[in-house]
């Protein structure tokens, strides 16, 4: 999708990396140890093409946080990991060297709030920069199969030509435990050109 | 006392990173000279062929060698070169290694003061 | 008449119009807290009234900075004010932060706890209210420990039954199950006791943290004795627990060691082992006195099971061992044990310096017996001789069934060839006198070769060899006679 210009989507990316940046330093302090990540790769797509990707991607089964959010744009956004990895991940961000055979309520809390972080970090990030303002809600964190992701993403609400897929690739390395996930950002196409036109400005002032 | 002509480099993957460090740095009203590069190979091809600059902003996270091991290699080449690590990740443990190397820690997004004081400090 | 089903949709519809959300928000089994933007409370629930044992009006137009000043860990604050500030939603995940908001509840039997949390917190659409909702997750909590414990429990239960299955090592496994139950109830000494053949006398197998001095139990404990608490075990065939063993009669001998060692309680479990047999026991020696947990005993239960299995199937490879070792008709030793314990000989006398013999022993008219009398009358005439010879040897020597009617006696040291002589002329003896099998009276005599180390060889083949030629000579001597090649 050529929506933004290749100026925009390098702003982008360095906004990406300063919320996952400043997540990693919160989940490091929460940790009390030194958490990685980066953010190696970033594509807009559309839905169709979201559920391609997330086909061939992902694997079967998958642990994720999902939070609604709204301001200068609307939508969903969702941190996804291959299920049994959440729980390594989990693990490692409360010390705990067994690894579990099944994800308990307490341990979907604390992917929720892992996702959280994350989520939070980089829509405040996107919204501060750009001056701009969002609110989240509450995330839910969930398991499923590759298959129901696109239901529990609500990929198909209204008319799925006006909405676009910000698919984030985002490594992660905690107490030797490392591992890739993604975030996506369901972002409805009305308040895309919002977003556009914040970063237009953003950029206007730096050219 | 500052000297009238000061040079520096800017090495940052992203080109909105690096515009927008070079208006906090014009913005300073210095009369700085700028090389710019994306990642730490052209960072090193920059300095080998040009004058030595006075310092270096270089970016942590980028495709390829990272920020600390461009740092390493120019206090080896270059030990003159007074460098700041500018970063996204502001983590102790990476602010440890920076100053661990003689590095400043810059933590993104800069404010032309950070920087004004990082280039005017003896 | 409306259907049953419209009339229900109709009543929901009014009851849902004339809900009282007040109401509904008292009634809830959680926290329910509204801030304003500025972090104060303006309203709480009922829930939240009781549990922090302030009243509702006291708590409104506060923050709960102030109504907890400097009691609330920083990333509540943090998640709070980005809540209300920057209409963040936020979730606090208990195992993240084990306190969060100081509220406490009162178990069944009337103390107060601290109440586990997990905390939510929603930045209102269409207002600028946040709403906190604090989640009661203690029987979670509880969950998850004891699915973590049960888990870990498996886990080393996996180990040790790994162990039973791929080592062959009894002390390795048995090590194993006490160092897992001393990683379980933290402070506390095992062991593994196994009852003797006479079944009277319980001894130390294993215990590997406790030092020798302990260990010097090793003369072991009577079943016929005073009753302690490991023979307790025994007699009872179920956990017996001593909760204090200052305090206990049976312990007064055992009190300076038991001091000495922290061993404060002795909780001892049967180790029971197929067809209901009581063959040793598992003990715990905690340093603090008191009696096991519900889970403790569970544990127990299940490594003395453990600690069973390994016996078990040590028994079952020293059968083995036993089978492939042994004929099967007699009871001796066969050619491969034979061979090893040869070979070891060899070995010893070299390095001793000492000399030892070697017998080949024929019987002479065995075909005949088989021929007249059938192979039964054969086979026990085998088993009785077997048993004749052996009762002629000392326990360190051998006596081995090579072939049908061939045997191979070596006798572990002798003085002189002399001595050697004599011994085979026993044999012969033996070996000749008749044996009574119901009416039959069987007879058989025997040729012996004899090789004596090191003078007739000092190799396993090069004495059998020897001994073989001597048979040979004995035999065309005139048979049951003895005879050494030299």
């Amino acid at each position: 999708m050529d929506l933004f210009s290749a100026d925009e989507h390098d702003l982008i990316v360095e906004l990406m990396n300063l919320g996952v940046g400043r997540a990693a330093h919160a989940l490091s302090q929460l940790v009390s140890d030194e958490v990685l990540l980066s953010v190696p790769r970033l594509e807009f797509i559309s839905v169709p093409e979201a559920q391609k990707a997330f086909h061939k991607d992902l694997p079967p089964f998958l642990a994720g946080v999902m939070q609604s959010f709204e301001g200068f744009i609307n939508g969903r956004a969702a941190l996804l990991f291959p299920e049994a990895r959440s729980l390594e991940l989990v693990n490692a961000m409360i010390g705990e060297e067994l690894t579990a055979d099944e994800i308990t309520e307490l341990e979907h809390e604390t992917l929720a709030e892992l996702g959280n972080i994350l989520l939070n970090h980089c829509l405040a990030t996107l919204a501060n920069q750009l001056h701009e303002q969002i609110r989240t809600d509450i995330p839910r964190a969930f398991s499923i199969s590759a298959e129901e992701l696109s239901g529990t993403l609500n990929l198909n609400q209204g008319n799925p030509e006006n909405t676009l897929v910000m698919l984030v690739q985002i490594d992660f390395s905690l107490r030797n435990s490392a591992l890739r996930g993604y975030l996506a950002f369901i972002i409805d196409l009305h308040s895309a050109d919002t977003f556009v036109s914040a970063l237009r400005s953003y950029l206007a002032e730096l050219l | 006392m500052i000297k009238t002509s000061l040079s520096l480099l800017l090495v940052d993957d992203s080109r909105i990173a690096r515009l927008s460090l070079k208006r906090q740095i014009q913005s300073l009203a210095l009369d700085i000279t700028l090389l710019e590069a994306d990642s730490a190979d052209s960072a090193e091809a920059l300095l080998a062929s040009n004058d030595t600059p006075d310092f270096a902003l270089i970016d942590f996270n980028m495709p390829g060698r990272d920020g600390l091991e461009l740092a390493e290699r120019i206090k080896q080449s270059y030990p003159q070169v007074r460098m700041a690590l500018v970063t996204a990740n502001i983590q102790d443990a990476l602010a440890q290694r920076a100053k661990e190397m003689g590095l400043a820690f810059l933590p993104k997004p800069t404010t032309a003061e950070q920087l004004g004081t990082f280039i005017q400090q003896d | 008449m409306l259907s049953s089903s419209e009339s229900s949709g109709f009543c929901l519809t009014e009851i849902l119009d004339n809900l009282d959300c007040t109401e509904l928000l008292h009634s809830l089994d959680g926290g329910v807290l509204l801030l304003d933007a500025e972090c104060r409370i303006i309203f709480c629930n009922r829930w939240f009234s009781r549990h922090t044992g302030f009243a509702e009006s006291s708590m409104l137009g506060q923050t709960l900075n102030q109504l907890f000043p400097g009691q609330l860990p920083a990333p509540l604050l943090d998640a709070i004010e980005t809540a209300c500030y920057q209409r963040m939603g936020r979730i606090l995940s208990y195992q993240l932060h084990k306190r969060l908001l100081p509220l406490h509840r009162r178990t069944p039997s009337g103390e107060l706890q601290p109440l586990r949390q997990s905390i939510l917190i929603k930045p209102l659409s269409q207002s600028e209210l946040t709403l906190v909702q604090c989640l009661d997750i203690t029987n979670a909590v509880k969950r998850e420990q004891h699915l973590r414990a049960g888990e870990r429990i498996l886990k080393l239960e996996r180990r040790v039954l790994e162990l039973i299955a791929t080592g062959d090592s009894l002390d390795m496994a048995l090590d194993e199950i006490c160092s897992t139950v001393e990683q379980l109830i933290p402070h506390t000494a095992t062991a593994v006791m196994l009852l003797d053949e006479t079944r009277n006398l319980l001894t130390i197998k294993s215990a590997p943290s406790l030092p020798a001095s302990f260990n010097g139990r090793e003369k072991g404990l009577m079943l016929s004795g005073t009753p302690t608490t490991c023979t307790q075990a025994v007699q009872l065939r179920s956990l017996a627990v001593t909760p204090d063993v200052q305090q206990d009669d049976s312990w007064q001998y055992w009190s300076d060691t038991a001091r000495e060692l922290h061993i404060a309680a002795c909780w001892a479990q049967p180790i029971i082992a197929a067809y209901d047999e009581v063959v040793g026991v598992f003990a715990c020696y905690p340093q603090t006195p008191g009696s096991p947990s519900e889970s403790d005993r569970q544990l127990l239960q299940r490594m003395a099971h453990l600690a069973a299995i390994a016996l078990e199937r040590h028994r079952r490879m020293e059968r083995i061992r036993f089978l492939a070792m042994h004929d099967p008709l007699t009871g001796l030793p066969n050619r491969s044990l034979l061979n090893e314990h040869l070979g070891r000989n060899l070995r010893r006398a070299q390095r001793e310096g000492q000399q030892f013999a070697l017998m080949f022993i024929d019987l002479d008219g065995f075909k005949q017996i088989n021929d007249q009398h059938g192979h039964d009358a054969g086979d026990d005439l085998l088993s009785v001789l077997a048993g004749r010879m052996t009762q002629q040897l000392r326990g360190t020597d051998t006596c081995a069934r090579i072939g049908g009617d061939e045997f191979v006696v070596m006798l572990e040291t002798v003085q002189n060839p002399e001595s050697a002589g004599l011994v085979a002329t026993k044999i012969l003896r033996c070996l000749s006198t008749p044996v009574q099998r119901g009416q039959q009276t069987l007879q058989v005599s025997a040729s012996i070769g004899i090789a004596l180390y090191p003078h007739d060889g000092t190799s396993a083949d090069a004495l059998l060899t020897h001994a073989d030629d001597a048979m040979y000579q004995a035999k065309a001597n005139g048979k049951n006679c003895w005879s050494r090649v030299t």
